[in-house]
């Protein structure tokens, strides 16, 4: 902290010298001294191109001739030339000294240095940026409309790990960026849209099982300009900064000319490939089995229906089919899609709207996605001194949604892995006449997953609205004032129904729920204003310095209101109001936080080589207690300050670079702190809750308030080095960082005097470093050739560095995790198994026992995992865990290739994920051998007598050796390599002047997928919380998508 | 130059994309070339079992092992066989019975069987498994296993044995005993088994279908042990003809009834329900001395006399040349318990009646009683119904002692023969005062003899509208 307030006292110096520098030599201000001549030639063609603009700020201007030649003065020999043209890339050119230029251009939609970037600040290009940013012009689009906005982000950013929740439409993603950086509080980047800070997480979470209303789907892939993700130095964003920043951008129009596009595609998904799961004959014998273990006599067995062989009696019929469950839950689908988009305007105003529409049906039998979307951006100009900005977006999605993960009796996934393939999705008469009638649950104790597809119901409808206006108003030509004002209104309305026909039943406290209904309303609302003063001027034409101070204000209501009945009369009975009424459960929540930021930034550069940015946020939340001892108290009313400073050198605006085969280097730096607030809306307060005792209602206390609970404090270390050579065919960008996240947020264990299990602390601390790498390469120029190629790259470690405990333990869907100091946040804690015992000799002459719940041991046997005994007890239990595997990767990223030949182009991406592991819950349950379950084709290996090499356990119903435990034998590598897409368009050569352009194209989605994960898919996310991540519980997976479609310009 | 790098790198995407197809390649392979099997293919690739596997087809049992449940088979192997009776083999039903006796459900394993057990074949009967031996044969290999079960290999056969029941119907001819028992068959209705016509509307009660329902059963297999069961194990004792009837005879004054026809049938029964026992008994060394029957009564069973063993699939049966099983084991002493009346001469003074819980303060111990006092009727009593009693002298013992009043009072015991319709016997019982001396002890009464057998009701009955006041009465028969 103290270091903190030196580099600031040092900025605001620096500046201020600069500052008066400046002013004392402004009036001897020179007029364009130096004249610089040259030619702009076409990468691919090596001929000269006319009509390139070039200029330097406002100071001056030029455009080449017929034969690319140009001149152009210049006020020092150092400037940085802009270089544009239509058709072209946009670059920029440092002089060097040098008065004969030779530009080399490349078409438009070339990635290069001089990309755009959206900062806190305003719009600028990648080189004059002292930041690690990466700026995606988010031009493909088009043809991933089936995307949300973080799950398009894949690949896109190195050190951004985009991890899709499930293949569930619309459902997006986790973004983690660079890094875990926060326990108990939000790994989620913050959102910004055009401004306004994007509530990203839903209130409330899904009354469906495992799913998530994405706030990001509200956003047309293809209504996306730009997105720039903020990787470090985000203090501007103050205590809300933490985890980086993702700026996005919609579309605004470019021309004043009315442009209309107008796209209509349809696609195809695939069904994921089966899994291994035993046909009707070795799962009767697999059962038989187990019915044994379970200590039913022969007889008993023989006496079950399934049992029977004999045609003639009754029940044959029911019980002798083969039945390919996952082939009846999981459907191929089709999808479709239009989109159209209006751009243009006037000198006073102009716009750009969108319409889109599009309807997707999923995966899971009778699951489909509709949406309607519009946007309208206007620009406008109100005045010479006065701009207005208006942003208005309104989407509507209705999709049928199944449950999902972790829910046994109702994810027909799930049930369809598991259900008996002897039996058969509908009543079927002694004869062996099918009944339209769908079968009850089975004697096995299983649901039919049919039930829940075809009889089942769940219906989730989002609505949200966002709008904003911005007005700029010139005060002076140096000195602007700006004011945004943004609201948005989000609403889920959530509807769903289990049948108690095909369907286990739950237990509740004091009844047994036969048939679910539930239905649940959340709302989100938000205010935000941010209004600023910017002060810019060039001095000397030499020395550019920009400044802003501003403040913001954010408020968020949120409600979530929910219903939960059961045993409706009939299964046509499916709304909660019909459930009974004894049953019914009625809760909610209502959350309200309100936020307010004052910021100041400088930014300076010394003829565009020297670039320093210092950048200071002081923020005060409702969330933070009263007592914060950190940040500073004003009407005990506590602010953070949260700053931040960077630098960046140029190398290749020096005079001695000059006719270097380097057209880029630049070195960039950055310190700064931000914070993570996500701390919840009240538990710096105390707060009450109700408690039925006895049929007596009363408030008891929800927790111990702690007054000094405080945002998170994230300090965030960046260096980097941009690097582009031989005319930008080989570009890299290579950035270091470490971050420590102090003030960690902790569930901290409380005395057991104070009544209560914990108390939420700030007493944790942890730091993640690591490296990202990005190149790319124009491998192939020809005139009608191009190849591009490039790859990025990640890595980071995480590591716990304080915890008030010595190890914090958190379980989900069966897995253990731990977090303990000097290891990383959430690894995979339980049994080493370390394959089965031959024969009942050996288990004896190991010796190792569990110890029962009556105290009593029980020795293991042949046919028993044999689990590593750490603690040398003798004795397996909770003290023998381990480590298991950390689900954070070692290394990710993606790489891509673009091929374009004339009007032909090809672009495929791939992505990777290497040296995470997962927790394979599906294949623990598939290979846990403890009950009827339906299992995989690897338990016919399973043990059964002395003298069996196998890995596969005996099989016991019951499990009473704990040989299907949480155990190394469920964690399996989840690294893959994706081929994420590929597209490949044909631009159709068009004469009439009616069109414009027209293209077709093909869109491949999740092609082919190489990993050695035993699952259906190793890509998942089942919680927003870290802990319970990488842990596959029966999600919706990942499938194959093609789509086809075309696209015209009017 | 392009065309080869792309031509590479196709067959480089195409490797990859087949590895990653193997993932579950590798991880469900069968372990063993044998989980690919199912036991009629071990059975055939066996060239020792050839002649079991030719049986099996003609059994017409090929379907059964190759079905997906878990099975065992022993199987004999061809030395084994080479013993086989051809009637055996021409008739398909006894084939098929013959190869089912040596496969069961379920997988058992020698490891399973370290205390041997008793496995349920296919054919219904019950065989021993050891951890060496199957029945009679030993096993020659042990333990394979494949995809729906485990194979044994055994040096003999096992056919199956018929049990009790099947040797009791087949003799009947051979001994008088036997086709008694036969006798005692009669049909049962069991509305389970039975076809309901409808429901009556009078009654609400199902209206079954005439014919319907009825089961075979017999009263030995109910009363006694259920011979036909091959879960159980029984040795079971015939007697030659001529001891059988001199037995029974033996036992004719007893039941002295209106025709010599049911006296016949009684003391027949009362001869052989006491000659099966749950305990199989390989051999007769092995009987305790006495046995002691289902129904209490010791019998003294010669090892001298035993003329024959015969090993049955659910136990043993000796055939004796004698059993002299002495009169007075026949007959039990029957001890009533006071407060468990059977009824009472009238049902409306149950607010007079008081079970008690008592102690008897000589050995501490506690002990049940009835009093009936102030019940206002003239010679009430409260009865003890005893049926099958047969036609003997009873000496009664009776205790009760007065805790409850001062005066000491009598009450009277008769038993009333319901077949006669009369009262066999009267007996005063003077109930002694809880300070007398002996006053906890049981008194002897006198005698009682019951001329017909039958249904006895023991009453105990008020002196005019005095108190009933019984601890327990005891029966001792005097042959």
């Amino acid at each position: 902290m103290h270091s903190f307030k030196k580099i600031l006292t040092l900025t605001v110096a620096l500046t201020a010298c600069f500052y008066g520098y400046a002013q004392k030599k402004g009036t001897a201000a020179a007029g364009n001294k130096f004249q610089v001549g040259g030619t702009v030639i076409n990468a691919a063609t090596g001929k000269p191109v006319r009509g390139i603009r070039l200029s330097y700020k406002e100071f001056a201007a030029s455009i080449t001739d017929s034969s690319g030649h140009f001149t152009i003065k210049v006020p020092n020999a150092e400037a940085l030339l802009l270089v544009t043209g239509d058709g072209y890339q946009s670059k920029e050119v440092p002089v060097q000294g040098q008065d004969k230029l030779s530009i080399v251009l490349y078409e438009d939609g070339f990635s290069s240095a001089s990309d755009d970037v959206d900062l806190v600040q305003g719009r600028t290009t990648r080189t004059l940026a002292p930041y690690a940013v990466t700026g995606i012009q988010a031009n493909d689009g088009w043809n991933r409309y089936n995307e949300t906005p973080d799950s398009y982000l894949q690949g896109k950013a190195a050190g951004l790990n985009v991890i899709r929740r499930s293949g569930t439409q619309n459902i997006g993603a986790a973004l983690f960026l660079r890094g875990i950086n926060s326990l108990y509080a939000t790994n989620q980047p913050l959102i910004i849209v055009d401004g306004i800070i994007f509530n990203n997480s839903m209130v409330g979470g899904s009354i469906i099982s495992n799913n998530y209303s994405n706030p990001l789907s509200s956003i047309d892939v293809r209504d996306i300009d730009n997105i720039t993700v903020l990787k470090d130095a985000t203090s501007l964003y103050g205590s809300k900064g933490g985890n980086g920043a993702i700026v996005i951008t919609t579309i605004r129009a470019k021309e004043l000319g009315t442009k209309i596009d107008f796209a209509v595609s349809g696609g195809y998904n695939a069904v994921p490939k089966n899994l291994p799961v035993l046909q009707s004959g070795d799962y009767r014998t697999y059962l038989s089995e187990i019915l044994k273990t379970k200590g039913l006599s022969d007889a008993d067995i023989q006496k079950q229906p399934y049992m029977n062989d004999d045609p003639s009696v009754a029940g044959y019929y029911a019980y002798h089919n083969e039945t390919n469950w996952q082939d009846l839950v999981m459907k191929q689908a089709y999808t479709k899609n239009v989109y159209l988009k209006v751009t243009g305007g006037d000198n006073i105003a102009k716009y750009a709207i969108s319409l889109g529409f599009l309807k997707n049906d999923g995966l899971t039998k009778n699951t489909d996605l509709s949406r309607y979307n519009m946007r309208f951006n206007g620009d406008l100009n109100l005045s010479r001194r006065m701009t207005a900005t208006t942003n208005l977006s309104f989407t509507f999605s209705e999709q049928n949604l199944r449950d999902q993960g972790s829910a046994s009796k109702t994810n027909p996934i799930f049930l369809s892995l598991v259900k008996a393939p002897f039996l058969r999705t509908n009543d079927v008469s002694a004869t062996g006449v099918e009944s339209p009638i769908i079968a009850d649950r089975d004697t096995l104790n299983v649901s039919n997953p049919v039930a829940i597809t075809d009889l089942g119901q769940g219906l989730s409808k989002a609505y949200r609205f966002a709008g904003s206006m911005g007005f700029k108003y010139e005060i002076t030509r140096d000195l602007d004032f700006n004011t945004t004002i943004g609201v948005i209104y989000n609403k889920v309305r959530e509807s769903f129904f289990i049948p108690r026909k095909g369907v286990v039943p739950d237990s509740l406290n004091n009844a047994i729920a036969y048939s679910r209904l539930g239905s649940q309303v959340t709302s989100l609302f938000s205010l935000y204003n941010d209004t600023r003063l910017t002060y810019s001027k060039v001095f000397h034409r030499l020395h550019s310095f920009t400044a802003r101070a501003g403040a913001r204000y954010l408020k968020d209501k949120t409600e979530q209101d929910y219903g939960l009945g059961y045993n409706s009369a009939i299964d046509e009975l499916v709304s909660v109001g019909n459930g009974v009424n004894g049953l019914r459960k009625i809760g909610g929540e209502i959350g309200e936080a309100k936020w307010v930021s004052t910021y100041f930034n400088a930014d300076y550069s010394y003829a565009d080589k020297y670039f320093i940015s210092a950048n200071l946020s002081s923020d005060a939340s409702s969330r933070f207690g009263k007592n914060v001892t950190s940040g500073f108290n004003v009407n005990s009313t506590v602010f953070s300050v949260l700053p931040s400073v960077s630098a960046a050198w140029l190398i290749s605006g020096e005079k001695a670079m000059a006719g270097s085969k380097i057209d880029l280097l630049k070195l960039r730096a950055s310190y700064g702190l931000s914070g993570n607030d996500d701390i919840g809306n009240y538990t710096a307060q105390q707060t009450y809750v109700s408690q039925n005792l006895l049929g007596m209602q009363g408030l008891v206390r929800a927790g111990i308030a702690n007054d000094q609970l405080q945002w998170e404090q994230v300090k965030k270390l960046n260096v980097g080095v941009d690097l582009a050579v031989l005319h930008e065919r080989l570009q890299f960008s290579l950035d270091g960082f470490s971050s420590k996240t102090d003030k960690l947020i902790v569930y901290e264990p409380a005395p057991t005097a104070s009544g209560f299990d914990y108390v939420v602390t700030n007493s944790g601390a942890l730091k993640n470093s690591g490296v990202e790498f990005t190149a790319s390469a124009r491998v192939i120029n020809k005139k009608n050739f191009n190849w591009d190629a490039g790859f990025n790259i990640a890595h980071y470690v995480n590591t716990i560095t304080k915890l008030p405990t010595s190890r914090i333990l958190t379980s989900f869907g069966g897995a253990t995790y731990i977090t303990q100091v000097n290891g990383a946040a959430n690894e995979f804690y339980g049994h080493q198994a370390n394959g089965v015992y031959v024969s009942d000799a050996v288990a004896a002459a190991e010796g190792l026992s569990i110890r029962r719940a009556d105290g009593t041991l029980a020795a293991f046997k042949g046919g028993d995992i044999r689990f590593t005994d750490f603690n040398g007890d003798k004795i397996i239990d909770d003290n023998d865990r381990t480590v298991l595997g950390n689900p954070n990767p070692d290394l990710f990223g993606s790489f891509f290739n673009k091929f374009s030949y004339k009007r032909f182009s090809l672009n495929t991406v791939f992505t990777f994920s290497y040296g995470n592991e997962v927790y394979n819950y599906t294949r623990a349950q598939l290979e846990g051998m403890s009950n009827a379950y339906n299992q995989t084709t690897a338990v016919l290996n399973r043990w059964k007598n002395n003298g069996e090499v196998t890995n596969m356990p005996k099989a016991s119903w019951g499990d009473p050796m704990g040989n299907s435990r949480f155990s190394s034998r469920w964690i399996e590598d989840g690294s893959y390599l994706r081929l994420r897409v590929v597209t490949f368009s044909y631009d159709v050569p068009i004469k009439s002047n009616f069109f414009k352009y027209a293209t077709v194209y093909a869109t491949g989605n999740n092609l082919f997928t190489v990993t050695k994960y035993k699952g259906y898919d190793p890509e998942f996310s089942a919680t927003e919380s870290i802990f319970g991540q990488g842990v596959d519980n029966t999600l919706e997976p990942q499938f194959r998508s093609v789509q086809v479609g075309f696209k015209i310009g009017l | 130059m392009y065309n080869k790098k792309i031509i590479a790198g196709i067959v480089l995407c195409f490797t990859i994309i087949t590895t990653g197809c193997n993932k579950w390649k590798d991880h469900t392979a069968l372990a063993s070339q044998d989980l690919s099997q199912n036991l009629l293919q071990a059975v055939a690739s066996n060239p020792d079992l050839s002649k079991f596997r030719e049986y099996v087809g003609l059994a017409g049992l090929d379907s059964v092992l190759q079905s997906s449940k878990s099975f065992t088979i022993w199987a004999p192997n061809n030395t084994a066989l080479q013993s086989i009776d051809p009637a055996t083999v021409a008739d398909k039903a006894k084939l098929k019975a013959f190869i089912l006796n040596h496969i069961s459900n379920q997988l058992y394993f020698t490891k399973d069987v370290t205390v041997p057990a008793r496995i349920l074949m296919l054919s219904g009967k019950y065989n021993n498994f050891s951890t060496a031996k199957f029945d009679e044969a030993a096993l020659v290999t042990t333990d394979k296993f494949v995809s729906n079960g485990v194979l044994h290999t055994i040096n003999a056969m096992v056919p199956p044995l018929q049990n009790i029941w099947d040797f009791i119907n087949a003799t009947t001819t051979q001994y008088a005993q036997n086709a008694y028992i036969k006798g005692l068959n009669f049909n049962a209705f069991d509305p389970t088994q039975a076809i309901i016509d409808s429901i009556s509307v009078l009654t609400g009660l199902p209206v079954y279908r005439p014919g319907t329902g009825l089961v075979p059963r017999n009263l030995f297999n109910d009363r006694v042990y259920d011979m036909k069961r091959e879960d159980k194990q029984y040795t079971y004792f015939v007697m030659q003809d001529a001891n059988f009837v001199v037995e029974a005879d033996s036992l004719k004054p007893y039941f002295a009834s209106t025709s010599t026809t049911i006296t016949d049938s009684l003391t027949r029964w009362n001869v052989v329900k006491d000659l099966a026992y749950d305990v199989p008994y390989a051999t007769a060394f092995q009987f305790p001395q006495p046995l002691i029957s289902r129904s209490g009564i010791s019998v003294p069973v010669n090892i001298a006399t035993v003329v024959d063993v015969k090993r049955m699939s659910n136990g043993y049966v000796y055939i004796l040349s004698k059993l002299d099983v002495p009169t007075k084991n026949k007959f039990l002493p029957i001890t009533i318990e006071g407060e468990n009346p059977s009824g009472f001469l009238q049902n409306d003074k149950t607010s007079s009646i008081s079970y008690r819980l008592r102690l008897n303060p000589t050995t501490s111990t506690n002990f049940s009683d009835i009093l009936i006092s102030g019940h206002a009727v003239t010679t009430f009593y409260s009865f003890y119904r005893i049926n099958e009693t047969p036609s003997i002298k009873y000496q009664v013992y009776a205790k009760a002692t007065n805790d409850f009043q001062t005066g000491a009072f009598n009450q009277t015991i008769n038993a009333w023969n319901t077949s006669l319709g009369a009262l066999t016997g009267t007996l005063t019982h003077a109930v002694p005062l809880y300070t007398a001396t002996g006053a906890y002890n049981e008194v002897y009464l006198g005698d009682i003899t019951n001329t017909r057998y039958g249904t006895i009701d023991w009453r105990v009955t008020a002196v005019t509208t005095g108190p009933i006041l019984l601890d327990y009465l005891r029966l001792v028969p005097v042959p």
